[in-house]
């Protein structure tokens, strides 16, 4: 898990990586080494969402508004997912911006 | 300057192709895209790509130097010498591949054939079967063979046509498709093809990918993207997922038996009957 990665990142895509809305969800893929990271519905509204603003707290809620759910669980699934993308180097951290 | 001999290849309408000496020391401004040993058209080479202020440079140790610039409408070979064969091959393998992908025309390691006009393309790992169902379909089913090995295909929101006059350097000169085909063809549908090595010929699937399975796919089966800097590798990307939105994309599993692909072709035809692209 990244522990960079909270309510307050302010997030954008790393260089090289492409992301594009197919219908049924999301998928990224990283040019420089062919790497391929599919999303759902769901997670597709978040990074879409994410990318727009660079924030994860108006992301989150902007799912929100779209998915009813119990906030905790939506926090906890949107700040894992999160997490995932920046571990595997598909969005960054903006340096010196929190 | 002078026009050579490489206009008697195959490339797309347009294309100039041009013998001149030219400064390698654009190098200098220059960034690597790829520096590796390849196997082309069973020679060896140690290529390097360049994407250069006015295109991409190929060039061999001890070979030739390739320019492709204007978009991929002009090729120009260094020295005033006729192509030697290393050099050809270059000529026909990655600089064709490069040209057409700065023309919005992206390589699938495929075959394809076309019924009532369309083209069905069967893509997979080498040794799935590819050639094999093209060529039982062309002879058995008088289907019309388009590709062996590389397939052209540009993609747009309205469509995706493949262009099935392009060189298939694994078949002879009179296997090749005749002037009768288009220059495009309308692309129907995609098969993943997933040849197993045991089991009943009669047992013969076809699922539906998801677009995400899809697009993932074609990416994996495109061929020479390597040679492609960050920018064609999104338009290259771009038109993967136009391809996996506007065109079925199917993974097809069969035995690789002789007796299976009567039951291959009879589901490929009444897949064929169904289909309609979805817009």
């Amino acid at each position: 898990m990244n522990r960079d990665a909270d309510i307050e990142s302010e997030v954008r895509f790393s260089p090289g990586v492409l992301y594009r809305n197919l219908g049924d969800g999301g998928i990224l893929v990283d040019t420089k080494n062919g790497n391929y990271f599919a999303l759902n519905r769901t997670g597709a509204v978040f990074l879409e969402a994410l990318t727009r603003s660079g924030k994860a707290t108006s992301a989150l809620e902007d799912v929100r508004q779209l998915y009813p759910v119990e906030d905790g669980v939506l926090e906890k699934d949107m700040l894992d997912l999160l997490a995932d993308l920046i571990d595997a180097r598909l969005l960054e951290t903006v340096k010196g911006q929190r | 300057m002078s026009r050579g001999d490489a206009d008697a290849f195959w490339f797309p309408p347009g294309t100039v192709f041009l013998r001149e000496k030219f400064n390698r020391g654009q190098e200098t401004q220059s960034k690597l895209v790829l520096k590796s040993f390849e196997q082309i058209g069973g020679l060896e080479f140690d290529l390097s790509c360049w994407r250069t202020p006015d295109g991409y440079l190929l060039s061999s140790i001890g070979g030739a130097s390739i320019l492709v610039s204007d978009g991929g409408l002009r090729i120009t070979c260094s020295g005033d010498t006729e192509p030697d064969a290393a050099t050809t091959m270059l000529l026909w393998g990655p600089v064709a591949i490069l040209a057409l992908a700065l023309q919005g025309a992206f390589c699938l390691h495929a075959s394809a054939v076309a019924l009532n006009g369309k083209a069905w393309v069967f893509a997979g790992d080498s040794g799935r079967g590819k050639s094999t169902l093209a060529r039982y379909l062309q002879q058995e089913r008088h289907w019309k063979r388009l590709a062996d090995d590389i397939l052209p295909v540009c993609a747009s929101k309205d469509g995706a046509t493949v262009l099935p006059h392009f060189l298939q350097l694994k078949l002879p000169r009179n296997e090749q498709v005749g002037p009768e085909v288009p220059r495009r063809v309308a692309l129907a549908g995609v098969l993943h093809l997933e040849s197993r090595e045991e089991g009943s010929a009669e047992d013969v699937t076809c699922q539906r990918l998801s677009r995400q399975e899809a697009l993932k796919f074609l990416i994996h089966q495109s061929v020479a993207t390597r040679l492609m800097d960050a920018d064609l590798l999104s338009e290259h990307f771009i038109a993967c997922s136009n391809i996996a939105m506007g065109v079925p994309v199917w993974s097809l599993q069969f035995v690789r038996q002789r007796e299976a692909l009567p039951v291959v072709a009879s589901l490929l035809e009444s897949i064929s009957a169904e289909n309609e692209p979805i817009r």
